[in-house]
């Protein structure tokens, strides 16, 4: 018996006949194998529609290759800041202002003698700025080199003490 | 010009959809399905004027569609993925059913998923097929057969 499951293909893609769809219909009326092959091709019609449909949805959810892109550049961008923070820690200090008595030397600083602290006699003040030089008639006087005898002992013992404590 | 703009506005309006699924189809991923639609209708204005009005503007776009896809897959060599696996752990429940589908799906040629893709999902017409393939009725009529029919016996197979 001749099987009609090429016009079953053509009936379901609405492509048959007038005339040669009354002779299917008849045809699957006797033809048990006919109708499940029938039966088949509607169902993988339904499937691979579905499968289509769902496949194309996703493709179009799925996280696009810009996306991705940008992902990468916030990695490279977090370790071009971290490359930036480190130079300007190993580079130039930050501008530090200094005092007009003041000469930079490097990154020493060391005072500059004011003209006029050297010839004036002034009381000794320990508040006053600079270095402290003592004028010359009171550094002549007996009990201030006794003074500053003392002085320099304390200073070198404690001095010592403080390397020791080091070590 | 041939066309007015509003013209190619409505063609936009009504065939963007198709022609984005119908890349996406082809090239099996979103950012150049999107790029595809705008091709296509750059394309389109600039060749409307070789458009003879032998078939539908419908049928002309998926065709130039069809020569930009490949064009592209040629250029940076087949996409190894036809259909993504992600897929069927997010919208399938019958993960069996469509498992087979997809491996018999996976063993088509090129050609016959497009012309399965051409009638079940964008539902043309054998006549829109042809001419988007470039092939006669009858051979779509034959080759969509064969391919059913091997999609049928694979998933047959499956079953038992």
């Amino acid at each position: 018996m001749k099987h009609f499951d090429y016009e079953i293909n053509l009936f379901l893609d609405g492509e048959l006949q007038e005339e040669n769809r009354k002779e299917l219909f008849a045809h699957l009326a006797e033809c048990e194998e006919c109708t499940n092959i029938f039966l088949d091709y509607l169902s993988l019609k339904e499937k691979t529609r579905n499968y289509f449909a769902g496949n194309i949805t996703h493709l179009k959810n799925k996280p696009s290759g810009h996306n991705r892109f940008y992902k990468y550049a916030f990695y490279t961008a977090a370790a071009a800041s971290i490359i930036f923070v480190m130079l300007l820690l190993n580079g130039k200090p930050k501008t530090q202002y200094i005092t007009k008595n003041e000469v930079r030397v490097d990154t020493v600083f060391v005072q500059k003698e004011s003209p006029s602290s050297k010839n004036k006699t002034t009381r000794i003040n320990p508040f006053t700025v600079g270095k402290k030089v003592l004028p010359e008639e009171l550094s002549q006087k007996a009990y201030v080199n006794y003074v500053k005898g003392l002085r320099s002992i304390v200073f070198s013992k404690s001095n010592k003490n403080n390397n020791e404590g080091s070590l | 010009m041939n066309l007015k703009a509003n013209n190619v506005k409505e063609l936009f309006e009504d065939y963007s959809d198709d022609i984005l699924n119908y890349s996406l189809s082809l090239l099996k991923n979103y950012d150049d399905a999107k790029d595809a639609v705008q091709e296509v209708f750059i394309r389109f204005i600039k060749s409307q004027d070789s458009f003879r009005g032998e078939c539908s503007y419908k049928t002309w776009l998926l065709t130039i569609t069809r020569n930009y896809c490949f064009g592209k897959m040629n250029g940076k060599g087949r996409q190894p993925e036809r259909i993504d696996d992600n897929f069927i752990k997010i919208y399938e429940p019958d993960i069996d059913g469509i498992i087979s589908l997809k491996d018999a799906l996976d063993k088509l040629n090129e050609e016959d998923t497009e012309l399965i893709y051409l009638r079940e999902y964008a539902g043309h017409s054998y006549r829109e097929i042809a001419e988007i393939l470039d092939i006669s009725v009858d051979n779509v009529k034959v080759k969509l057969f064969r391919v059913r029919e091997h999609l049928r016996k694979y998933l047959k197979r499956g079953k038992s």
